[in-house]
């Protein structure tokens, strides 16, 4: 028995010392740290270069390719509960197609905590236009379709529209499930 | 083994840590593009959301909720990894009014969990210091933790187990409080406190596999406790206790053969470290038990399946030693990590993206352990957001020439179509509306001025007054009688009719006029203004696209500028990282060589002297 103690006591000796180098190392571990932080220190200042390059170029593209007087820009809100998942919201314009997405679990989640997705931008004409949207959505588990229409003026600045969908609570027990409710909002 | 127990420990803290900084949501959001900002964030997508933010901003965009916004930014450079940054904007920004509490202490605590992984101790420690005021429960329970993490990595373990031992309750970061505090007072050499906390831990109810692993671990500390200790039933009892495909059943599995090995249930042993054995080799806890498995067959009087165990283990601890070889001369070469950590879509999240997903490689085995360590995951975090970076240069790059060569497109349409503008035929159009214009105001001034109703007839009026003049012209000509009196009569009548429409119409017809001369008017005010737009439009439009011009060349001279940095970059970050590696895998050939010299001598020796009966 004591002998078994003493075997396990060696292999166990062997299998620390295998795992701890020793001091030797220790010292060249706390070199590395530094080290580590010397290089963090240069990836955290590339990281900021990139985002102002970023900036820029994303500004640049606005600008150039997006021109404030005839921007158009689609937002969508989702003021819901797990009553309605947002499916897919397809939108024209002038019964021309601009949009059609589909909402993964991620993004329904964002848009349920205040998320606002930014579903279209691209330029538009001055005047009268309507816009349709196709809306596809789960109340429980069936899947519904809505559609809402709205009629607006683009003007000399940025048309920026909201799409809002609200439906909270939709289904409680024994009473029909509610239909969500969709509004168009403009940020003149 | 206890001795490895605080790192896991601390990765276990961690994990549950990052979720608090990412809980902090916005109510009552309004702003579009401040909701885009969340959007982002709440995804995750937090390169693309710094930079469409930071955009927005700089050009106005937000009507509302800059305050919001500007917090909403912070976390997402923070998210991004910039802790620096955000650390310094939110000392600027913390004495206004408009930052709650609450979200001042999710700030810094996010900022220490970041300073904390990558090593910056004081810094973590400093930016702790900053969070005030009555925090929520979880959250004041991980601040403890924390704390004591920080007080462990100083081998502080009194003070750290002081705080950890006063944590109440049996959820959140609680138990592995208590379990840091057992290792804690152990490091103190309070072995009975230690055992006594633990042993807490090793019986706690857990419903998710974070805990189970931390009760497993717990167990398994208490069972090699005992068994230094001699407590045999104590030390089979707490391994036995361990999940079997657990992260800590190899381990409990070689401890509970040595167990049974010194109670002499010799069979028992051999079971054990038996299925342990069939393990990767790459293990140290297999390689071990490759050893112990020959050891105790000698002593079962074996010596035959024992000797062609020792050949098995030490033929398979040369393959690992070769294998191991090929690693490190293919590390030392390179290329290695760019195979390994791919510049995939993680790099869009920086600090908080997952790095557990490298690519399947040879050696993705070895990595995978070295991953659990804080200065292996955050080089690695380091090494792919910058080779995502040099790919975004590339994009970028690509972009510009893209928004260059369509704006000189456009520029030249608009010159096209000026060309094609015909300045005469224009000329041409506007004096054939103003010689129209004037004759309609010309016969207006006249039809006015007499009154003349008839000159503004209608067709059908008009074909009617002449048929009643022809009429009237035979019937002068005729006899005066009865008859022709009454069709005179008659006649007048119609005259009349005729006549009174004309004259009832007059002021109508005068108004209709008017406006005819009004939409001339308008037309050539519209020619005029497109022959003037479309002149100056040639000329703005150059002036517009000259504009970027210089723009375009600032923006490739910053990525040209940058591109060597990164370049760099990743390049020291690969050397740190061969370094780090290198430094393990040399660590497992010293281990693999002590396991090859004890072959060795006990199959010199006749295996084991002194275990022979």
């Amino acid at each position: 028995m004591g002998n078994g103690v003493h075997v396990v006591k060696k292999m166990w000796l062997i299998l620390v010392l295998a795992l701890n180098i020793g001091v030797a190392q220790a010292a060249e571990n706390v070199t590395a740290q530094q080290k580590f932080m010397g290089l963090d220190s240069k990836v955290q200042s590339i990281k900021q270069d990139a985002l102002d390059i970023g900036k820029d170029i994303a500004i640049l593209e606005e600008q150039l390719l997006y021109p404030a007087n005839t921007q158009f820009v689609i937002y969508l809100s989702a003021d819901v509960d797990d009553s309605f998942k947002l499916v897919q919201a397809l939108v024209k314009v002038d019964d021309r197609q601009i949009a059609n997405y589909m909402y993964d679990v991620a993004e329904v989640d964002a848009l349920q905590n205040g998320g606002i997705h930014q579903l279209y931008k691209g330029n538009l004409s001055l005047g009268k236009h309507r816009l349709t949207v196709s809306y596809m959505g789960k109340v429980g588990k069936k899947m519904n379709r809505y559609e809402s229409r709205y009629d607006f003026e683009k003007g000399k600045d940025t048309a920026t529209l909201e799409l809002k969908v609200s439906g909270k609570k939709l289904i409680e027990p024994n009473v029909a499930p509610k239909e969500p409710q969709f509004s168009v909002k403009d940020w003149k | 083994m206890l001795t490895r127990a605080p790192l896991l420990c601390a990765a276990m803290l961690f994990a549950s840590g990052v979720q608090a900084g990412l809980e902090y949501k916005w109510k009552n959001v309004k702003e579009p593009h401040f909701g885009n900002a969340l959007f982002n964030l709440y995804q995750d997508r937090n390169f693309t959301g710094a930079i469409q933010l930071a955009a927005d901003m700089e050009m106005h965009k937000l009507k509302s909720q800059t305050d919001d916004a500007e917090l909403a930014e912070i976390m997402l450079e923070l998210s991004y990894g910039l802790h620096r940054t955000s650390a310094s904007k939110m000392v600027q920004l913390t004495s206004k009014e408009t930052i709650t509490e609450d979200f001042k202490n999710h700030v810094w605590f996010y900022v220490a969990k970041i300073r904390y992984q990558r090593g910056y101790f004081n810094q973590a420690e400093s930016a702790l210091a900053n969070i005030t005021g009555a925090l929520p429960w979880e959250l004041e329970q991980q601040l403890q933790a924390f704390m004591a993490l920080l007080l462990m990595d100083r081998e502080k373990y009194p003070a750290a187990a002081n705080i950890l031992t006063n944590m109440r309750g049996k959820t959140g970061g609680v138990p592995f409080a208590r379990y840091n505090a057992g290792v804690s007072l152990l490091k103190a050499k309070d072995k009975d406190k230690s055992i006594a906390l633990l042993e807490q831990v090793g019986l706690m109810q857990a419903d998710n596999e974070e805990l189970k692993n931390l009760r497993d671990r717990a167990n398994l500390g208490l069972g090699y406790q005992y068994l230094f200790d001699g407590k045999s039933a104590e030390a089979v009892e707490r391994f036995e206790r361990v999940r079997l495909n657990s992260l800590s059943s190899n381990e409990a599995l070689l401890g509970l053969g040595w167990e049974f090995y010194n109670q002499g249930k010799f069979e028992r042993a051999l079971v054990a470290w038996a299925e342990l054995a069939k393990g990767n080799v790459g293990d140290t806890i297999v390689q071990e038990a490759r050893v112990a498995v020959p050891y105790v067959l000698a002593r079962l009087d074996a010596y035959g399946q024992a000797s062609e165990q020792y050949d098995f283990a030490l033929k398979s601890f040369k393959n690992e030693m070769v294998l191991l070889d090929g690693i490190i001369s293919s590390v030392k070469q390179g290329s290695f990590f760019e195979r390994m950590v791919p510049a995939n879509t993680e790099g869009e999240k920086g600090w908080n993206g997952d790095v557990s997903n490298l690519a399947l490689v040879q050696e993705s085995y070895y990595f995978t352990q070295m991953l659990a360590r804080h200065e292996f995951q955050e080089a690695v975090k380091n090494y792919r957001d910058m080779r995502y970076l040099q790919s975004k240069l590339d994009e970028w790059s690509n972009d510009i020439n893209v928004f260059e060569t369509s704006s000189e497109q456009w520029l030249r349409d608009i010159q096209v179509r000026s060309a094609q503008f015909s300045r005469a035929t224009q000329a041409a159009k506007i004096k054939e509306l103003r010689d129209r214009r004037d004759a309609a105001v010309h016969e207006l001034v006249e039809v006015e001025k007499k009154h003349d109703g008839i000159a503004l007839a209608n067709e059908k009026e008009r074909t009617q007054l002449e048929m009643i003049a022809q009429i009237e012209a035979r019937l002068a000509l005729e006899a005066d009688g009865a008859r022709a009196e009454s069709m005179r009569s008659r006649l007048r009548v119609m005259k009349g009719r005729v006549l009174w429409d004309v004259y009832s119409k007059f002021n109508v017809r005068v108004f209709e006029i008017k406006n005819r001369i009004k939409e001339i008017d308008t037309a050539i005010t519209e020619a005029l203004s497109a022959q003037e737009h479309l002149l100056n439009a040639a000329k703005g439009a150059e002036y517009f696209q000259k504009s970027f011009d210089p723009r375009f060349t600032n923006a490739r001279m910053k990525i040209e500028k940058l591109r060597p940095n990164i370049t760099a970059s990743i390049q020291a970050t690969e050397e740190y990282l061969k370094f780090l590696v290198l430094q393990d895998l040399e660590k497992r050939k010293v281990s693999l060589t002590s396991f090859i010299a004890q072959v060795s001598f006990s199959v010199g020796q006749g295996f084991d002297p002194g275990s022979k009966k």
